[in-house]
């Protein structure tokens, strides 16, 4: 090692020797409660993001697809569908195509009743299949076919329960498959429906709608070749914005929508609110760091102001000394957010295995690495800080009262 | 010729409102290549002396040149290195790092020179060796007995080779043979490599390794010279 004259080569000299042979009990105490503050500081951003995360999987894989298509300004529906699927079909990066066709109803629950005001949404199952995912969600009965008529899906929200208070929303009063249901249309028209199946994605507005086949709205509302909307499935979320323009790009006038930009407004600033209520914890935490790491800092120099004032008394410069606990200090620091790294993804890893069950549906935790790295800058800065008030304290004292201890 | 010059050497102490003077206005004088002992009753003010002239505390007033510099004129950082290429200290508790290695704490004011590491260790462990604690070098201090712990102390005083070594009372938790050992020591030390030591004692049996005396009663110094025998 070559030093100039105290180059910090000492500092690093003594804060190895101090880390090796230094009380362990203290290192491995400090390094915990550093690992845990990390763990604080980002456990609360896992769970924000595996709700976000549940929140787009939901718009995605049962509202909007990837992309949705809307009407152009001014019209209601888009005219025709039949063959703007065609051509999406044929675009290269989409996987799924389905029209959706829309219509306010009634619906009532023949045996009690009760009904409810709802948007009926009609759609081809076997395009659907491709575009979403409700046919893997079916708790009882069966998806619909192709070919149905006369048959309705339904979510379990808008089933709802024949006992009320056990109903999140207002429903139909438990209806179950084979149960009858009639369905009064906007043109007058009254149907009776056989429920096929009830489904339940644990979405609230995707879990209180209904489904008819396209076939059967179109022989009610005369929709042939119309569609309210298309929705559009790619290759995965992140390149929803590259397929919106690759639609646009093949001369599609409808509007053209990501589902991110679908979700904005109700969802956007349920986002926001989370986003700021993550924030909050990671000030708070950061916070408790660097109170932590003072008082932590504080106490092992205090313990050893009786060998800062020898190696005062002795020579050594104070820059060095203080450099010498900064890298004790950093050294604690990276440790411990390792050891929180680690926690973080042990914790993340368990909560993968049992899902923590929300009102909304299942949370995996997500790590969100940019809000990791943020905190680790700035643990990094808090201790490092911490750890130089006090450092540089007791090495401004007098020798001699140093050297008293 | 003087390796250290005081003048008018003031320390007053305050305590609450109360001044306390712990030295008034001390001159004297201590040639190069001597060996001085510093006694005095308790709180006589023999080891506020030795702090002051070996810049571990600032004077009150006064003057103190050592080898020619006024230390009065450095600021902290030259003062502080002042102290690393001329002074060396061995102080009662011994003052040893813990966490340092028997070598390692000999070498750290070599180390601090910018010396390359090797050669740092190269020196502490034939001054060691001149101490008798050749064996010990990668020791622990805890691990040593307080007469090895104080050789270790006066080890590191020596490795820069200073021109002048401080001592406050390094005997005074020894036994006799172990003090007989450390007086002997800086003795050798003295007649070999011509260092001024001046060292801070109230045993009167350490009278008969000292070259010269400087009494101190009261921050009043009464000196008288001591002839060595032979």
């Amino acid at each position: 090692m070559e030093n100039n004259h105290g180059g910090y080569g000492v500092s690093l000299y003594l804060a190895v020797r101090a880390i090796r042979r230094g009380n362990r009990s203290t290192l491995a105490l400090t390094i915990l409660i550093i690992a845990l503050v990390m763990v604080l500081m980002n456990f609360m951003g896992m769970i924000i993001s595996g709700v976000v995360t549940l929140y787009n999987d939901q718009m995605i894989n049962y509202q909007y697809g990837h992309v949705a298509i809307e009407p152009r300004d001014k019209e209601i529906v888009i005219a025709d569908a039949d063959a703007l699927v065609k051509r999406l079909k044929q675009i290269p990066g989409i996987i799924g195509v389905s029209a959706h066709t829309g219509t306010a109803v009634t619906i009532t629950n023949i045996k009690t009743g009760k009904f409810q005001s709802k948007s009926l949404t009609a759609f081809n199952p076997e395009d659907e299949q491709s575009a979403t995912k409700y046919q893997m969600v079916i708790t009882d009965g069966d998806y619909l076919s192709k070919g149905d008529t006369g048959q309705i899906l339904i979510g379990t929200l808008l089933a709802g329960n024949e006992d009320e208070s056990q109903d999140k929303m207002p429903s139909l009063g438990g209806i179950k498959v084979g149960d009858r249901v009639e369905v009064a249309y906007s043109n007058g028209v009254v149907k009776t429906y056989r429920v096929k199946g009830i489904y339940e994605s644990l979405g609230v507005l995707i879990d209180s709608s209904a489904f008819v086949t396209r076939n059967e709205m179109d022989s009610i509302m005369h929709s042939e070749d119309t569609a309210t909307e298309i929705l559009v499935r790619g290759a995965s979320a992140d390149d929803a914005p590259a397929l919106k323009y690759t639609i646009m790009s093949y001369g599609v006038e409808e509007k053209v929508k990501t589902w991110n930009e679908k979700g904005k407004g109700i969802m956007g600033d349920a986002i926001s609110s989370f986003n700021l209520i993550k924030n909050i914890m990671t000030f708070v935490s950061l916070i408790v760091a660097s109170v932590v790491v003072f008082i932590v800092t504080y106490i092992n120099i205090i313990n050893r102001k009786k060998q800062i004032g020898i190696l005062k008394a002795i020579g050594i410069r104070k820059q060095i000394i203080v450099g010498s606990y900064l890298i004790q200090v950093l050294f604690q620091c990276v440790c411990g957010i390792l050891v929180g790294i680690l926690m973080l993804n042990a914790i993340s890893f368990v909560l993968t295995v049992n899902k923590l069950r929300f009102p909304m549906g299942y949370i995996t935790p997500v790590v969100d690495y940019s809000n990791l790295a943020v905190s680790i800058v700035l643990l990094c800065i808090v201790s490092l800080v911490s750890g130089y008030i006090p450092a540089r304290q007791v090495v401004n004292e007098e020798i001699l009262d140093a050297m008293r201890g | 010729m003087s390796m250290i010059e005081v003048a008018d050497l003031k320390k007053i102490y305050l305590l609450g409102n109360v001044e306390v003077a712990a030295l008034r206005e001390v001159s004297l004088s201590i040639q190069k290549g001597e060996f001085v002992g510093i006694m005095g009753p308790s709180g006589s003010g023999k080891s506020t002396l030795l702090h002051q002239l070996g810049l571990l505390d600032t004077p009150t007033g006064g003057h103190i040149l050592i080898d020619g510099t006024d230390v009065a004129q450095l600021d902290d950082e030259a003062r502080t290195r002042f102290r690393l290429l001329h002074l060396g200290y061995v102080f009662q508790d011994y003052a040893l790092v813990s966490e340092l290695t028997v070598m390692e704490n000999v070498a750290i004011p070599a180390i601090m020179q910018g010396k390359p590491l090797a050669e740092c260790y190269v020196a502490a462990t034939r001054v060691l060796e001149k101490v008798g604690l050749g064996k010990r070098l990668d020791h622990l201090v805890f691990e040593l007995s307080g007469g090895e712990q104080q050789r270790v102390s006066i080890a590191r005083a020596l490795v820069n080779t200073p021109s002048i070594v401080f001592a406050d009372e390094p005997c005074a938790n020894l036994d006799t043979e172990n003090s007989r050992t450390v007086l002997e020591l800086f003795r050798a030390v003295n007649c070999e490599l011509g260092q001024t030591i001046v060292m801070v004692s109230h045993e009167p049996w350490h009278m008969e390794y000292f070259d010269r005396i400087i009494f101190i009663r009261d921050g009043v110094i009464d000196e008288k010279r001591i002839e060595r025998e032979g």
